[in-house]
């Protein structure tokens, strides 16, 4: 499996971003990961990172429920800055919450590939990862 | 029936019969229904003592009107557009309708209405029987509406709840195909901040179920300075923001019927949320002051810190929130706990602020509370 790139996480739980750093770390599934603790963060850098490919994301996965700046207010900014990413940026959602109208506005978003609701196991991850390569 | 030619006088019992026997039927009726005749354009041309009564308008200030007049506009235009096409066509109508009474109030019928055949078939006029089923609707729109917060409340609590259990169940699959003793030592560190959120959720939770069982909880005479008093020590206000001030007035509602519990929980609630969300621009200042108002007891609690967007999170503050991770002190249960108390106790909460000046939110305990 070929590793991909450039992975964002965007969630506030630190616990989680410590798991999914060395989930992929002792993996080597990825090359390099940013991780953002709100929308806010991510989008500022990808804003800023938008002629560099290498810093670009190959995927994204992305809160739901986060201070300043949530899930659904980065996907809003991020529709705005698509038009100018060279590059295809897959995006999956990965929230604790099972309400049904947050599953159906998120796959109602093209930019978004699917809804996971946690916790994303290690196989899920992988196999998300593969699904790109 | 009659099975032979009749003489005057057989005719004369026997339509006697038939009119006290229908005399009977209206009587029957009158007493269990709501009734009205109109012409065909919906004129009123008689009202039933039971229609007068629910509607609060008088027999003469009905005759003659048109039925709009109970009109309550809450059915969409076609609604009663496909009424008239039924019974213009001489076909009998059914159906729920929300009228308006004379002083405003709305009352639910379940309605028949019956046109009356000319001897071509057509309507010369119509009956309407009607029964109160405003209970009912109350009961049924109450039901839809605990329905929603029971299915709110639990995608709340799974969402809140779930976010510390999965990353305890990823860091449990870690640590068990971990290898090395000082990585399993690594990850078992990370276990602790899980577990403690998961339990204060599990606390929280608790707790705001708990208020709907209380029912009948007692009320006691109480000091509002001292438990005030007593909420800013237990959360050592002085020593952990010694730059803070925090002012209390209770001096015009010095004393409340309360239950102690509820009154603790609501000041500690709100004293916790103004330093918790304070800003870091300024000095905190708090000041919290009782009075009384249209004969009932209020509390206000102001501060100076970061203030609440209300256009955009306003109707959302006292409903259960999902919660952020990166504040240990937000579980999304608080003011709803708050809130719940409050009406429990027969009281209302309001809040206004100003993004970036501050928060106000004021409780009005319970309606005539005297001192």
């Amino acid at each position: 499996m070929k590793a991909i790139d450039t992975l964002y996480l965007v969630d506030d739980d630190d616990t989680y971003q410590f798991i999914v750093e060395r989930t992929l770390a002792s993996f080597d599934l990825v090359k390099s990961i940013k991780i953002f603790s709100n929308g806010k963060l991510a989008i500022d850098f990808l804003e800023a990172a938008i002629d560099n490919p290498d810093q670009v994301p190959d995927i994204i996965l992305l809160d739901l429920t986060m201070p300043v700046m949530d899930g659904w207010q980065f996907l809003e900014n991020y529709l705005l800055l698509k038009p100018r990413i060279g590059k295809k940026i897959t995006i999956y959602v990965v929230s604790s919450s099972i309400d049904p109208t947050d599953m159906e506005r998120a796959k109602a978003i093209s930019e978004v590939t699917d809804y996971i609701v946690k916790p994303l196991s290690k196989e899920k991850l992988i196999s998300l990862l593969g699904s790109l390569a | 029936m009659l099975d032979k030619e009749p003489d005057k006088g057989q005719l004369f019992k026997y339509l006697e019969s038939v009119f006290t026997d229908l005399e009977q039927q209206k009587i029957a009726l009158d007493k269990s229904a709501i009734v009205a005749f109109t012409d065909i354009k919906g004129n009123i041309t008689y009202v039933n003592d039971k229609f007068c009564e629910i509607s609060k308008f008088s027999h003469d200030e009905l005759i003659g009107q048109n039925h709009r007049i109970i009109n309550s506009g809450y059915h969409e235009p076609e609604f009663f557009r496909n009424l008239w096409r039924t019974i213009a066509k001489g076909m009998v109508w059914n159906g729920d309708i929300r009228n308006k009474a004379k002083d405003g109030s709305f009352y639910w019928v379940a309605t028949t209405i019956v046109p009356y055949l000319d001897a071509r078939g057509k309507p010369y006029q119509y009956v309407s029987i009607r029964f109160d089923i405003t209970k009912q609707k109350k009961q049924e729109l109450e039901l839809k509406h605990r329905t929603k917060q029971l299915e709110d409340f639990c995608f709340i609590v799974s969402h809140n709840l779930r976010a510390p259990l999965s990353n305890l169940l990823l860091l449990t699959s870690m640590i068990e195909g971990c290898e090395s003793f000082e990585e399993q030592k690594l990850l078992i560190d990370r276990v602790a901040k899980p577990v403690h959120l998961l339990n204060e959720i599990f606390n929280e939770l608790i707790a705001s179920l708990q208020i709907r069982q209380d029912g009948e909880i007692k009320r006691e005479s109480l000091f509002l300075q001292d438990c005030f008093d007593k909420i800013v020590e237990s959360l050592n206000v002085e020593v952990l923001y010694p730059d803070s001030s925090i002012r209390s007035n209770f001096t015009k509602a010095p004393t409340i019927q309360y239950p102690k519990k509820y009154l603790m929980s609501i000041m500690q609630n709100l004293l916790s949320n103004a330093i918790r969300y304070g800003s870091p621009d300024r000095k905190l200042k708090v000041e919290v002051k009782s009075y009384e108002k249209n004969g009932s007891i209020w509390m206000e609690v102001k501060d100076n810190g970061i203030g609440i967007d209300m256009k955009a999170n306003g109707k959302k503050l006292f409903g259960l929130r999902k919660t952020f991770h990166h504040n240990h002190d937000a579980k999304g249960f608080s003011l709803f706990i708050t809130k719940t108390q409050v009406e429990t106790m027969g009281g209302s909460i309001h809040a206004e602020s100003e993004l970036g000046k501050g928060s106000s939110f004021y409780v009005q305990f319970n309606k005539n509370d005297s001192i």
